[in-house]
Parts: C-alpha cells; structure tokens; sequence
C-alpha cells in the first residue's frame, strides 16, 4: 500500500522547516497559558455588586425605629413616656451610631468603585502585555524563518 | 541468575516466624502454582496509566501463577501491622510505607534538566530523585520473607529500593523489576542501573524505555514487552448526543484520567480555536468536558467514562494529547485503534507509538502542536491515511493478549 512507517517522521521534518505562515500559529513560541487563567479568573461580578454591600446601603439608616411609637390612650401615652426617656440616654448615641454606619457604607462604596476600576485596568493591561507577546513572538518567527 | 524450583508452602509456623498475617487458602498445601508476588505503590481499579498496566500484567500472569500483590499504600503508621483484604482473584497486603513524593521529585527533575525534556540528569540528583520518589516500607521485606514466592516483581520507581534489599544473601526469589518511568531521563542514570542490576530481568514497556535502560547500563536483561489495549470499537457507532451539531472537531485530552487534583488546564481553548479558525474543539479536561465551535459552548452532561472518552476519539479529526505521557501511553495506542491520528508531544512514550505507526505526529511547542494539527484539518486524505496505518499497528502491536499472557509468564517464572 506504500505507507512506510518513516512518513510521520518526514511530515513532522516538513512541518518544521516550512516557512510560517503570517497568519499561522507562532511556531517557536506563545505567551504563557497562565494568561488565559489570570483572565478568567478575573470574569467575576463587580465588588459594587456584591449582595452585603447592597443590604448595607439599604439599612444603614434605621431612623424610623427611633420615631415615637404611637397608639391611643393611656398606655399609649406611657409608651410615649418611657419612649422619651428611653431616648433621652440613648438618642445621641444612636443617631451616632446610624451616622457612624452612613460613613461605613460611603467608605465601602469608594473601595469597591476603587477596586473595580483596577481589576478593569489590570484586565486591560494583561490583554494589552499579551497582544503585544503575541505580536513579538510572531516576529521573532518571521525573522527566524527568513 | 538461576531461579529456585517452585516450594510447596506449608503454613502458619512461616506467619508466627515473620509476624504477618499470610493467606490460609494459598498456605494450606492445595495451591501447587508458583507463587509470584507483585509489589506495587498502589493496588486499585482505577484508570491511572501505571496502576492499570501493573493490573494488565498481573492478570496476564495469574493464568499461570498465584498472583498476591504486596501494596506499599497503607498509611497508618510505621508500626501497624500488615491488612490483607481480596481484590478478585487476587490477595492483596497493604503495608504500611512512607508517602512518596512523587510530584516533588517531577518537579525537580524538570528543573534540573537544563538540556531540555529526556536529557540525562546529573548522576547525584538521579540518585537523590529516586530516594525522594521512593517508599521506604521495611514490613514489605518481612511480608515477601513470609510469602515466599518463586519470584517477585518490583513494579514502579517507589518500590526499586526493594531490590537492594532483596539481593545478596536474602535473595530467594526470582526478581523481576518494572520501572514504569516511560522517557523519564533518570532511566539512563548510573544509580537506577545498580539497583537494577541485582535483577534477573527488568521489563520495559517501550522501545524508548527499553533503549534508555540499555543507555544506563547495570540491567542485565531488559524486555520489552507490548501491553494489550482494548478498546470497544462499538463506541465508534455511537457519538456523544449532542457532538452531531458540531460538524469536524479536535479533541484535546488535557486532564485524563479525572482524579480530583486540582489545575489540568491544558492549552487555552480559545487559542486554539483562535489560530486553528473554523473547527470545533472538544476538550476533556479536569472537572468537566466541553465542546465549544465559537457560536456555541456545550458543556457535556455525560459521566467521564472511559465509554465516553473511546467515542469522543472516534469521532474527532485528530487528538491532540497535552497532558504528562505516561509508560504505556494508553490512550494514544486507543486513538490510533480507532484511526483518529494523533498529535503527541516529542520525546515520549507517545511520540514513539506515532513515528512507528505512521499514524500521528509530534511537537515540541504549543506552536509545532497546532501546526500538526491543521494539517490534518487541510488534508483529509493525508488524515485518512495516517488513520488507516494507525489502526493496522495498534491492531497487530496491542491488541494480542495470549501472546502477552504466554511472554509474561515466560520472564517472570523462568
């Protein structure tokens, strides 16, 4: 049938001293498969996404458990008493406290616009450093191929 | 080295003596075969190349011997006493070793071959990787004391260190030795040739192998020995549902067998659809197996047997192997029973069964690997034709089992 077994060897000879090809693989060498890693593992939702982030920003001012409680009558007026002295030694720690978690929730937020804008910008570069590989490594090929 | 007649065992005064439980069945006097015993890292049915040949081979020897295997796999301690338990037809005792560390020394080994994959590596770090890979079990040598087979066989690097301990004045046994280190350079290793040059024989399962053993010296007589590999060529009339809607594809094997580890990323997918343009590739990798043409992404459902992998080959254009190449190279030999040509990396078991198939090809970078592969993508009667030698070489090289069964016993019994 005149299939030798030496024909692998004379593909892979053929392969090899072929010119590349310009849009051909790069022969001699490619950038690291960590690259490919780095990127996916980079395709997670943006921090200011982030489910605790969204409650915190919903919650943080808990004004409304402060107001008075109402209710007609008598013991609704003791509930008034009691709600006013209540207040009157907790208020201006709570109302420090709901500031405290306003100031909390504002210094999240800037983090995590800060943090995805430089996992944006990482992305950016890491595509930019491989584009660049690529395009080098493919010289490289040209100018060892003549 | 002679080898001693056959001994008739006799029983419990040999267990009292050695301290370790022996199988009653195979010491009452009504088994008259000669008894090998086979010691190994690890005794399990799992799909890991090495486990699975020495398994092959156990079972081709068992026509014709009692077959008890010594696995140097029980962690509980140094001083735990010997655990028996049955696996088939045959008798296994765990004992108990140190871990190896096989990772380790590949690493090592890796880093110090500054000449590149398959150069030999300087004599004193051989002979360090091999101390490090090795798994020191000092109840083994009682456990073979006591089983008094006609013959042993070290199978794997973690148990070589037997054979110095097996030779001289204990020696009894007839010793066989399978090194399983495929293109490993520390074949070649002056410190490998002593310990195996206490054996009788020393089985290699390529010509690579076999020729590197050769190269380190000490080995008095190496034997090549061709391992059966079945495949179910049913499998090539039945795709994988869902392949139908993907026209032409490449299968990639980066991460097989699938055993929970973590990484097993082979090339980037991506890339290769990038430079290869309109093909589908299949990939089957750690975690999970997927087909993806660029439009579509098909993640498969199926179990990752080995049913399902012999499909995928059968249907692909080409396989291209990425992982670590083993001793065997199993699943390349089953790419080529099936006619799917192979693309392997050189200077492997591997690479071997391409060049003497005539029915693959190999490369040394990611660059030569996609090059390799489309063309056999632009040439499909250049494929067909690497597709019809590879099927006829499997078939007369792999798939014989009584020879392997007659060949076996022939080098382990004498």
């Amino acid at each position: 049938m005149g299939e030798l077994p030496g024909d692998a060897r004379r593909v892979v000879d053929e392969l090899r001293s072929a010119p590349g090809r310009p849009d051909g693989p790069v022969r001699t060498w490619v950038p690291s498969e960590s690259f490919e890693g780095t990127l996916a593992d980079h395709l997670e939702p943006p921090v200011q996404t982030n489910g605790h982030l969204a409650w915190l920003h919903a919650n943080w001012d808990f004004s409304a458990l402060l107001e008075p409680p109402g209710g007609p009558g008598i013991r609704g007026a003791l509930a008034r008493v009691r709600h006013r002295a209540v207040m009157a030694v907790l208020g201006p720690y709570l109302e420090r406290l709901r500031d405290y978690l306003g100031v909390n929730a504002r210094a999240a937020d800037e983090l995590a616009v800060r943090v995805d804008a430089l996992e944006a910008k990482q992305l950016r570069v890491l595509g930019a450093v491989r584009h660049d590989l690529v395009d080098f490594a493919r010289h490289v090929d040209e100018r060892l191929d003549g | 080295m002679g080898s001693p007649p056959p001994r008739e065992h006799t029983g419990a005064d040999r267990e009292a003596v050695a301290g370790v439980p022996v199988d009653r069945r195979l010491v009452s006097g009504a088994a008259r075969l000669p008894r090998v015993a086979i010691v190994a890292a690890a005794w399990s049915p799992g799909e890991e190349e090495r486990q699975a040949a020495v398994r092959a081979l156990a079972g081709a020897l068992a026509l014709s011997a009692e077959v008890v295997v010594v696995s140097l796999d029980d962690r509980s301690g140094p001083s735990a006493p010997a655990s028996r338990r049955t696996d088939g037809i045959f008798t296994v005792h765990s004992v108990a070793a140190t871990p190896g560390r096989a990772e380790l020394a590949r690493r090592i080994g890796e880093a110090l071959s500054a000449g590149g994959p398959g150069r030999p590596l300087p004599e004193l770090a051989a002979e360090r990787l091999l101390g490090i890979e090795g798994r020191a079990a000092p109840g083994a040598v009682a456990m073979l004391d006591a089983l008094e087979p006609h013959a042993v066989l070290l199978a794997g690097v973690e148990t070589l260190w037997l054979a110095s301990a097996l030779s001289g004045a204990r020696r009894r046994s007839r010793l066989a030795v399978m090194p399983l280190l495929g293109a490993d350079p520390r074949l070649a290793a002056g410190a490998l040739g002593r310990l195996l040059g206490a054996a009788d024989v020393v089985l290699a399962l390529s010509r690579t192998e076999a020729s590197l053993l050769q190269a380190g010296g000490g080995a008095a007589a190496v034997r090549r020995l061709a391992l059966p590999v079945a495949i179910n060529e049913e499998a090539a009339a039945t795709p994988l549902d869902g392949m139908s809607s993907f026209g032409p594809y490449l299968l990639v094997l980066s991460g097989w067998p699938d055993d929970g580890a973590a990484g097993g990323a082979g090339p980037p997918h991506d890339y290769v659809r990038a430079v290869l343009g309109d093909v589908a590739v299949a990939e089957v990798r750690r975690g999970g197996w997927f087909v993806s043409d660029g439009r579509h992404r098909f993640e498969f459902p199926f179990e990752g047997t080995r049913v399902n992998l012999w499909r995928l080959m059968a249907g692909a254009i080409a396989m291209l192997d990425v992982r670590p190449i083993g001793p065997v190279g199993r699943e390349v030999v089953e790419s080529l029973g099936f006619g799917t040509p192979v693309v392997v990396p050189a200077g492997t078991v591997a690479a071997e069964h391409a060049e003497a198939s005539g029915g693959g090809l190999w490369y040394e970078g990611p660059g030569e690997m996609l090059e390799a592969a489309r063309y056999f993508i632009e040439r499909p009667s250049e494929r067909e034709r690497f597709s019809r030698a590879g099927r006829r070489w499997a078939a007369g090289e792999h798939a014989t089992r009584g020879g392997f069964a007659a060949e076996v016993a022939a080098l382990l019994l004498g």
